[in-house]
């Protein structure tokens, strides 16, 4: 042990503790190998925040020299979508919040022992109701609690909250089974074992099934306007019924930069909240 | 063993004199008529056992798959609650006392260490101190003291993450996290499974070395008998059900085992199995004509001739072989070369009459250098040495099994006297088992 010269960096390096010499093939790696990792890690996540930013700022560019009429120019005033973008982020996040507060809690009752039996059949129902059509989700519960905002937010929880149930339990039921033994029988209890050591193994899954959920909000948010709910739906709506194709144009790209954008910031989420050591 | 006084719920007296003996930390433990049934099987997984483990010694659990070995083991924890029987530990009655609060008081190994791949090493160790609410100072020295113990320098791996360790040393930590509180009692579930050979034999000799030191009480569940052997001062050779064939020691199972089925268990080879039951310095070696560097070579060939032997065995100043010439490497030489042999077929005499079988299979030589403290030359072990301690210890296995002394069957013995109150049929069969031992 005295004589080993291992460097920080040769800390990857495996081999048992007698075996390893100090002329180890990992020590001579340099500091600079951990930036460059870092900013391997990093890469895919700047690279679409530049891309989003691009293409926002060439429709910003667009829009300013495009020949537009009056009601277009009308409906696509800053002002105006402004209060729709905001509308979409408001049903987005007041949707996501609740899911979560639905979604993660049920998906880790599922898995617990007591109901552990119903897991799998969730699961199927999960994925079942992840192929019924959003708009028609949308619509029918209009026709029952009413159009407006809340009809819409209810549809947009109903679906949102699918993927983050799934993934929830999906990440709790992946932990290796012998961990959860060896936390046993340390003596830790099963709440014990369920906050420190299932969760957050399952924390990469679950965060993943957020992320999923958030954009689907996003894209479903836009169906909102067909009961009233607000958001950017109503530009494409307004597009197709007056044939507006910029209006059109304008509405779907910035719902689809709205999503892409939600889908960076999970992302990041996920990068940073991502347990050390897996 | 204070853990258990104070918190088991059940007042009792400590009945077991052996674990106050000096030197022994670990706890004894009784299976009293232990049953498992698991809903959905017709027969039982554990079957009114009853089983002494004494203090301070290693106790090996072997059998066939599916016998209940583990079974048996998870029950001494509760992390399977018996369907009847008690669970004693160091004279406490624990079946009814909090699981938790048991379990926190013995050590728990599994296959590959089941270490938490978000937590570092550290705070892996540190999980039982801190729920027994040490502070942060005195866990922190622990797991340094730890560390030290399992042979992983604290400096270089209190901080690192299990995936940045190899399987040996995930291993090695696992024990040392169930080490953390000092348990009296530490429990093994197939612990060097996962790491390859050479690993393992080294991780079975650091476990000796530690509990030579500490003197726990290890029960500890295997598939490989060879283990067993070299770990066991008891072996439980299971049937299904867990049905008790022997308990022995490894030499008694190995010269004179039960029944037909521990016969089959051990399989063949008992002979060489044995091997892992001497050590070198148990056993006669042979002198050697010993030379130094520098030596004319004629001078040193002529008293290998006049000593009849083949060989010479040539050491430094301080005794310690450097090379083993043949008569014919001899007569090709002037004088005695000072360059160590780096392939010199060198064993310890702490070292199992099986490594030196190994050593010597590989030497041109047919035998090996035995060297003692310091490295210093001994003598030289060959293989008519290691086949005579073979025959050898196989008649004193016999004979000392005519002896029958009292005491090597105890858990046996108190199985009989104490089944008077539960299934007859249950302590006919254990006492049968009893009887078949002797």
């Amino acid at each position: 042990m005295t004589t080993r010269t291992l460097t920080t960096e040769a800390r990857l390096a495996g081999g048992d503790s007698a075996v390893e010499t100090p002329g180890d093939p990992a020590a001579p790696v340099l500091p600079v190998s951990r930036a460059r990792a870092t900013w391997r890690s990093w890469r895919g996540l700047v690279y679409q925040l530049a891309g989003i930013l691009l293409a926002f700022l060439a429709l910003v560019i667009w829009l300013n020299t495009a020949d537009l009429s009056p009601i277009e120019l009308t409906t696509l005033a800053p002002a105006a979508l402004w209060v729709y973008t905001v509308e979409h982020i408001q049903l987005t996040l007041l949707a996501a919040v609740i899911v979560l507060v639905i979604a993660v809690p049920l998906g880790i009752a599922l898995t617990r022992r007591p109901l552990r039996f119903l897991t799998a059949p969730v699961l199927a129902i999960a994925n079942f109701g992840q192929a019924a059509p959003a708009i028609g989700v949308v619509v029918l519960l209009a026709f029952w609690v009413g159009f407006g905002f809340w009809a819409a937010t209810l549809s947009l929880v109903l679906y949102a909250a699918l993927p983050v149930l799934r993934n929830t339990m999906v990440g709790l039921q992946q932990v290796d089974a012998r961990l959860i033994e060896a936390g046993r029988g340390m003596g830790m209890s099963s709440a014990a074992v369920l906050f420190r050591v299932e969760l957050p193994l399952a924390v990469p899954v679950m965060l993943s099934g957020v992320r999923t959920a958030l954009v689907l909000l996003v894209g479903t948010a836009a169906l909102a306007t067909f009961v009233n709910g607000g958001g950017l739906g109503i530009l494409i709506t307004t597009g197709v019924n007056l044939s507006l194709t910029p209006v059109l144009i304008t509405g779907a790209l910035l719902v689809a930069l709205l999503a892409l954008l939600i889908d960076w910031i999970g992302r990041v989420v996920e990068h940073v909240a991502r347990p050390k050591g897996l | 063993m204070s853990e258990f006084i104070s918190s088991a719920a059940v007042v009792s007296t400590n009945t077991d004199d052996s674990a106050t003996r000096p030197g022994i930390t670990g706890a004894s433990i009784l299976l009293d008529h232990v049953t498992k049934r698991f809903p959905g099987q017709a027969r039982p997984a554990v079957d009114g056992l009853t089983m002494e483990i004494p203090a301070g010694k290693i106790v090996m659990l072997v059998g066939p798959s599916g016998c209940g070995k583990t079974t048996t083991l998870k029950m001494i924890n509760r992390l399977i609650e018996p369907t009847e029987g008690r669970i004693v530990v160091d004279g406490d009655d624990v079946t009814d006392m909090n699981g938790d609060t048991l379990r926190r008081g013995i050590g728990y190994v599994i296959q590959a260490g089941g270490l938490f791949p978000h937590m570092t090493v550290a705070r892996n160790i540190g999980i039982v101190p801190k729920m027994l609410g040490w502070d942060t100072a005195r866990i922190a020295t622990r797991v340094d003291e730890l560390l030290e113990l399992v042979s992983l320098d604290p400096a270089l791996y209190r901080d690192r993450y299990p995936k940045e360790l190899s399987g040996g040393q995930q291993q090695r930590v696992g024990v040392a996290r169930a080490l953390a509180a000092d348990p009296p009692v530490l429990l093994m579930d197939e612990p060097f499974g996962a790491v390859d050979p050479i690993t393992r034999l080294r991780l079975q000799d650091e476990l000796l070395n530690i509990q030579e030191e500490l003197q726990k009480t290890i029960v500890c569940v295997t598939h490989d008998f060879d283990e067993a052997v070299k770990l066991g001062d008891w072996i439980a050779i299971f049937n299904e059900g867990a049905q008790l064939e022997q308990y022995d020691t490894p030499e008694r199972i190995l010269g004179d085992p039960a029944n037909e089925f521990v016969e089959n268990f051990i399989g063949s080879g008992a002979g060489l199995k044995q091997l892992t039951l001497t050590r070198v310095a148990d056993v006669a070696l042979s002198d050697a004509v010993v030379g130094n560097p520098g030596e004319q070579a004629t001078d040193v060939l002529a008293r290998v001739v006049e000593a009849g032997h083949g060989h010479a065995v040539i050491v430094d100043e301080r005794r310690r072989p450097i090379q083993w010439l043949s008569v014919r490497q001899l007569g090709r030489l002037e004088t005695i070369g000072d360059v160590p042999d780096p392939k010199l077929p060198v064993v310890g005499k702490h070292a199992t009459l099986n490594d030196a079988l190994d050593t010597m299979l590989v030497s041109s030589a047919g035998a090996a250098l035995v060297t003692g403290r310091r490295d210093m030359f001994k003598g030289v072990i060959d293989v008519q040495t290691v086949m005579d301690a073979i025959t050898r210890s196989q008649t004193a296995a016999v004979l000392e099994s005519d002896q029958a002394p009292v005491g090597l069957n105890t858990g046996l013995f108190q199985a009989q006297t104490a089944a008077a109150g539960a299934d007859p049929s249950e302590a006919v069969e254990n006492g049968a088992d009893a009887q078949a031992v002797q």
